[in-house]
């Protein structure tokens, strides 16, 4: 095992030359990045990578998570989705370790079981020079063995390490006493998804360029967008005795679209709290007065992946006569909703709502 | 109406228990069958995690998770596999009726239906946010948990506090099944903003457990002035979308300013879930001096997987003496464990079904409240 130390400028080519040479021939290296000290080995030599594992032992396959230079050999490694993406472009490098759908290409350990592959790029010249100049990742778990503390020193990580693990190492790359920060933010991106809405959306607008306004106003509060949505609701109250009445929905995060909603239940007297139904898919509200009965089926699709679980949710079900369907997010899926809406003999407005400042907003309402 | 003949049957039944309860949960994203034994628990199979998603790497879109028609038999079979037993060994069959998406909860309560009258099973119906309340009365197959002990005198009367994707709620417990409520969501759950602050910061969906995770390295050098929603409103009631729409204008204002998202994000995150936090807290504070003589406090719902809500909620339990009732991180989210042991305290009393009229009288309620 050799030690060099990193000190201002003078050995800093010669020591990242020494790194790659260890590297190349499947040997190991302590290096330090902005959270702790690493250990690193080349992610794609097996035999480098098994050595690894002797070293940390008792990992119970846990996967490794690896160091790369760059977003472009992130992604010759892991299928970068477009959460992804987006933590590359406006988080790395930094202390965030990116997981990803795996490539398969790495030697065996690296990946999880389930083939995800955990990558960052760390905020620290030494190590990105290293990698950047292997031309291939760099395995980035912390230098500790297991169960052992996070070492922020080379003092500390001696002296934790046990003599027979220390002798697998070959080179230690010693920066002094590092400051403690905490281990790197681990964001599944496998887990999320960034819901598309392109496609749908472009029928929508088309939709309303054919369209007539019938009514608009520019509401100043949130008690206002409900008044326009309970005025909305009168002027169509004979229309679900005749047939369904649909409210396709459109407008961003916190346009209105709830609050527009609890005024269309006013006027058909729901008595009951409204609230946004975005975890439910859909909430139902009974009404009943006069001579008029039904549902006021109340939508939020912003959670829906995509057409198939939208015909799950049932909400089709709803185009009955009697029954008031309101839609939020319609236009994420308004081929499909058009369509439904058609085959039942529906009558459809569409609602579109927009940002003007953080109170107000301008709601236009559609007929075809 | 009592499944028992006389009270000295139903005391002797409570005495000696052992009864193994199956339940079904079919609410909403997840699939759940859990077999317990009193309160210990045998099984808990959630369908996103068995082998039945295996192919999906162990990440299941949520179409497929929703598939609950297609996962429900597969579950069943896993859980009594695990419980090791046979259909003659399980006591009572309970299943979710609400609240729910109406397709959703029909697959569930029709599977845990019909298995209770083709078996001659009793069933229980069981309210799920019921289920959240008493999650933390889970017991471990040695018997242990966060609550080992039943005694109502112990517990009640209760203050609960349900926080997570659709719920906000503050409820006054004066017995099992004597539920108040006190305060609830005017428009957007806590754990609705969490997700949509996380789309903001594009973190995609859910971005919620992001925000919490960027907030753990905040070092609070700035501050956004995010407000503390209901603060004056007079009531116990919660409101988050006035929150969300002005994190919506400050993130604009930020990137517009020209600064990158890694500059400022963490601080955010960590003011945001600041004013959740301080919204939750101080309602239960208020529902806490308007309710003296609570005994503890019970919490579920899956929001409270963020270790600041659990702490700060737990502290102001404690600081007014409430034992405070906070469940394993398992049995947060959506469960049937939780399912079971509401059907588990009501498996003496009137909400015990016996026969195919009655069983099969029992409907989905897709807004049901924990107060009906």
């Amino acid at each position: 095992m050799k030690t060099l130390r990193l000190e201002k400028g003078k050995s800093y080519k010669r020591i990242i030359q020494e790194a790659i040479n260890t590297l190349e021939v499947s040997g190991m290296i302590v290096y330090p990045t902005e959270t702790c000290y690493g250990i690193g080995v080349d992610a794609t030599d097996q035999a480098a990578v098994d050595k690894l594992m002797k070293y940390k032992s008792r990992r119970e396959g846990k996967p490794l998570s690896v160091a790369v230079s760059d977003r472009e050999m992130a992604s010759k490694y892991a299928e970068i989705n477009d959460l992804a993406d987006n933590l590359y472009k406006n988080y790395l490098p930094g202390p965030v370790t990116v997981i990803s759908k795996g490539l398969g290409k790495l030697a065996k350990g690296v990946e999880s079981e389930f083939g995800t592959l955990g990558i960052r790029i760390p905020d620290y010249p030494l190590i990105l020079d290293i990698v950047s100049k292997l031309g291939r990742p760099v395995t980035s778990t912390s230098a500790n063995i297991s169960y052992k503390n996070r070492p922020y020193s080379i003092e500390a990580l001696l002296k934790d390490t046990p003599e027979k693990q220390l002798d697998l190492i070959d080179l230690i790359i010693d920066a002094g006493e590092l400051p403690h920060n905490e281990p790197s933010t681990v964001v599944d991106t496998t887990l999320n998804n960034l819901n598309v809405m392109r496609a749908g959306s472009l029928k929508f607008n088309q939709n309303l360029t054919e369209d007539k306004i019938i009514f608009a106003a520019n509401t100043k509060s949130v008690q206002e967008t409900e008044n326009f949505g309970a005025m909305v609701m009168l002027k169509f109250i004979d229309t679900p005795l005749k047939q369904p009445f649909v409210l396709a929905l459109k407008g961003e995060l916190g346009a209105g679209k709830t609050q527009f909603v609890k005024g269309l239940a006013k006027s058909l007297k729901i008595a009951d709290q409204i609230s946004s139904p975005t975890y439910t898919l859909i909430d139902e509200y009974k009404y009943n007065f006069g001579h008029r009965k039904g549902y006021l089926a109340h939508m939020d699709t912003w959670r829906v992946d995509g057409v198939e679980e939208l015909i799950r949710t049932g909400y089709s079900d709803y185009l009955q006569p009697g029954n008031v369907l309101a839609i939020e997010w319609a236009d994420k899926f308004f081929a499909e909703i058009e369509n439904q809406t058609k085959a039942s003999g529906a009558k459809m407005i569409k609602v579109d709502f927009e940002h003007i400042s953080e109170s107000e907003r301008r709601i236009r309402v559609y007929e075809e | 109406m009592s499944i028992f003949q006389s009270q000295k049957e139903e005391l002797e039944f409570m005495k000696n228990k052992n009864i193994k309860i199956l339940a079904i949960d079919t609410s909403c994203d997840e699939t759940s069958v859990a077999v317990l034994e009193d309160r210990k628990v045998l099984a808990n199979v959630l369908a996103s995690q068995t082998e039945l998603h295996k192919k999906w790497g162990g990440v299941v879109p949520m179409v497929a998770r929703r598939a609950h028609q297609e996962n429900i038999g597969k579950c069943y079979l896993e859980a009594m596999k695990r419980a090791r037993l046979k259909i003659d060994d399980i006591d009572v069959v309970a299943a979710t009726y609400g609240p729910g998406l109406a397709i959703d909860l029909e697959v569930g309560l029709q599977f845990a239906q019909k298995f209770a009258i083709e078996n001659k099973k009793p069933f229980i119906p069981v309210n799920h946010m019921e289920g959240h309340l008493l999650s933390s009365l889970a017991l471990n197959s040695k018997g242990h948990g966060v609550s080992e002990s039943l005694d109502k005198k112990q517990l009640f009367p209760a203050l609960g506090l349900l926080v997570s994707g659709k719920h906000t709620e503050i409820i006054l417990a004066k017995d099992y099944g004597n539920y108040q409520k006190l305060g609830k969501t005017l428009d957007d759950a806590a754990g609705e903003a969490f997700d949509k602050v996380g789309r903001m910061l594009n973190f995609g969906y859910p971005g919620g457990p992001i925000v919490s995770e960027f907030a753990k390295k905040a070092n609070h050098k700035e501050s956004f002035e995010l407000p503390v929603p209901m603060r004056s409103s007079g009531n116990l009631d919660f409101s988050f979308s006035g929150l969300k729409t002005a994190c919506l204008y400050k993130i604009n204002s930020l990137r517009e300013s020209g600064r990158s998202d890694k500059e400022w994000a963490n601080d955010f995150c960590w003011e945001f879930i600041e004013c959740v936090v301080l919204s939750i807290t101080e309602k239960l504070g208020e529902a806490i001096n308007q309710n003296p003589g609570v005994k503890s406090l019970l919490v579920g719902g899956g929001v409270f997987n963020n270790e600041t809500l659990a702490r700060r909620v737990g502290r102001l339990a404690r600081k007014h003496g409430l034992k405070y009732l906070l469940p394993e991180k398992k049995y947060r989210s959506d469960n049937a464990v939780m399912i079971d042991l509401a059907a588990y305290v009501h498996a003496a009393g009137s909400e015990v079904l016996i026969g195919k009229k009655a069983i099969s009288k029992v409907d989905r309620v897709p807004r049901l409240s924990i107060s009906d």
